[in-house]
């Protein structure tokens, strides 16, 4: 008989839901208990992916319009990062004929290349001016 | 690692490249350590398909050795914040009950 599922993927999973539900029932913008960016707490600036847990908060409230806003740079690399994790799982063959694609090192120098750009512009004055 | 030959027409599958884990470590974790996690997982796949087999295998150990490094520095600083936040809140707490003739929180 197959084993219906490992250890640590149900390790994964039964995390995965506790987290969903701390997300959804914690905003992360008023809570004190939820872990700060340390480079935010150092420098004041805002690092790359600062707004990660307000935006999955907002998300799962359905206010889509003010979490594209806190972080648009996380729903651009959305869709990469599940065509990645999508090679990554499935062995399908449509999985087989994209992963040279989708794992191309231009497209990761590419993600590199993004992250430090928005890096930079989130800091700026434009940006700021720009979400108002 | 018998045929080393570039120019097999059924190369084996390349090795793990954790691209998905570095991506996720300089999302979730700890952006600093997980860029060189990138870099190397861009090189597995690039230096596989060249032929380079064992250069593939050691960036393929890189890229594991500075997801690993990301994901449990993350962990520490968020286990830290935590036990930060916990201690600063009991001293907070214990200053206002020694001042609770003056102030109600």
């Amino acid at each position: 008989m197959k084993r219906f599922l490992k250890p640590t993927t149900l390790l994964l999973v039964v995390g995965l839901f506790l987290l969903i539900i701390l997300y959804y029932k914690v905003n992360p913008a008023t809570s004190t208990l939820m872990p700060k960016c340390p480079f935010k707490m150092l420098t004041g600036y805002d690092c790359p992916s600062c707004g990660v847990q307000r935006v999955v908060h907002l998300v799962m409230h359905g206010e889509f319009i003010d979490a594209f806003l806190l972080n648009p740079f996380l729903f651009l690399v959305a869709p990469y990062l599940l065509a990645i994790i999508y090679v990554k799982i499935s062995h399908d063959r449509f999985a087989v004929a994209i992963k040279p694609y989708v794992c191309h090192h231009i497209g990761i120098y590419t993600y590199i290349a993004l992250y430090f750009i928005w890096w930079v512009v989130r800091n700026t004055a434009f940006w700021h001016n720009l979400i108002g | 690692m018998e045929n080393t030959n570039p120019t097999n027409n059924q190369p084996p599958l390349a090795p793990n490249n954790y691209l998905v884990w570095a991506i996720l470590a300089t999302i979730l974790c700890c952006w600093p350590l997980g860029i060189p996690a990138i870099v190397y997982a861009a090189k597995v796949d690039k230096l596989w398909y060249a032929g380079y087999r064992n250069e593939a295998l050691a960036a393929s150990n890189n890229a594991k050795k500075w997801t690993l490094i990301a994901a449990i520095t993350g962990a520490v600083v968020v286990v830290l914040y935590v036990i930060f936040v916990f201690v600063v809140g009991i001293g907070v707490a214990a200053e206002a009950a020694s001042y609770s003739d003056y102030y109600y929180y």
